[in-house]
């Protein structure tokens, strides 16, 4: 599959969830796991650019462009803009950061 | 599956099977059941034809990564009687398709809807859609002690609909010329068995039960 831009290979369990291969096999482990339950949101990426909750998608069904982590808003090892947004203000919630672009996407001037 | 509470032999992977969408299909609304909660806030045909379920949608908690994803069939085959959505769909009426090994069929949302957890979903069946006739007019109360619980007792009226005071929805016939005490008395006398779980016991439920039906009575008549 394509993982931020590359195309990275796994091993895949078929009724498997995202979020594990993401951390042991890909090891991007800004991606953690939280309740896995869907409650939380330490465990967003986007899904074939769809932000979805990488405990509630079987890694199977994710056959589209591809998917994006946390890593892959802050290239070359800087944070986004979001990302460095939330860092200077104390922000705490991960995922929301992914929450946030989303919205800036549909809604550039959400106030 | 992920908490291995139950155990299928194989997954199927539905979401190229056409399931998708929100239309009108002979005068009434048809819901996939592969729309998500995101689909129903977004829904013009829904906000004008069944306005109640795009105001269901507008409280479901998790965020925008859960609303992109979980959808109304869903919440319906999960059979969680504290959830919003069963409640909804009991108040609209809506008519459940089906399709299985034997063909198709469709059933009342009140007989799908077995008990907690409990649906009337048969082995190698799955949900294709639901389907609703337009009511007229709605009303809405929920009582939610904080934005990330799961609520003690919401109401829906045309008629009013009761949910997470018992296993199932409780319907409540509703007239506007009905007085409060009438509709209390409807009420209690429809929780046949109240539903406990964690966050509240059945008897708190029963009795906070008449008060949301009134409030969405009330929304109801004065609206």
């Amino acid at each position: 599959m394509t993982v931020n831009g590359e195309s990275r290979s796994a091993t895949i369990e078929d009724r498997g969830l995202l979020v594990d291969p993401v951390r042991s096999e890909l090891h991007l482990t800004g991606t953690h796991v939280g309740c896995r339950n869907g409650d939380r949101g330490a465990c967003t990426v986007r899904v074939d650019g769809w932000i979805a909750k990488s405990c509630l998608v079987r890694t199977p069904a994710v056959d589209g462009p591809g998917i994006t982590t946390f890593e892959g808003m802050a290239p070359d090892g800087r944070l986004g803009d979001v990302q460095q947004a939330f860092w200077d203000a104390d922000t705490f919630q991960c995922g929301l950061c992914f929450v946030i672009e989303d919205l800036l996407e549909s809604t550039p001037d959400p106030s | 599956m992920t908490r291995q509470l139950i155990e299928a032999e194989h997954v199927v992977d539905l979401k190229d099977l056409g399931l998708a969408g929100i239309r009108r299909v002979d005068g009434a609304v048809e819901i996939g059941a592969r729309a998500t909660y995101s689909e129903v806030l977004g829904s013009p045909l829904l906000r004008e034809d069944l306005p109640l379920l795009p105001r269901t949608a507008d409280g479901v908690t998790g965020g925008r990564q859960l609303t992109l994803q979980a959808t109304l069939v869903g919440a319906a085959c999960l059979g969680f009687p504290s959830a919003d959505v069963p409640g909804a769909l009991a108040a609209l009426d809506a008519q459940v398709r089906i399709e299985g090994p034997d063909g198709g069929r469709t059933i009342g949302i009140t007989d799908f809807l077995v008990d907690a957890y409990t649906i009337d979903l048969q082995p190698g069946e799955f949900v294709r859609s639901l389907r609703f006739a337009p009511p007229p007019s709605g009303g809405r109360c929920k009582v939610k002690h904080s934005s990330g619980s799961w609520p003690f007792a919401t109401a829906g009226a045309v008629r009013v609909v009761v949910r997470a005071a018992q296993a199932v929805p409780v319907i409540v016939p509703v007239d506007a010329a009905d007085d409060p005490a009438e509709l209390t008395n409807r009420v209690t006398a429809a929780i046949a068995v109240p539903w406990s779980a964690v966050p509240a016991s059945g008897k708190y439920r029963a009795e906070i039960s008449p008060v949301v039906a009134r409030r969405a009575a009330g929304e109801l008549v004065g609206g």
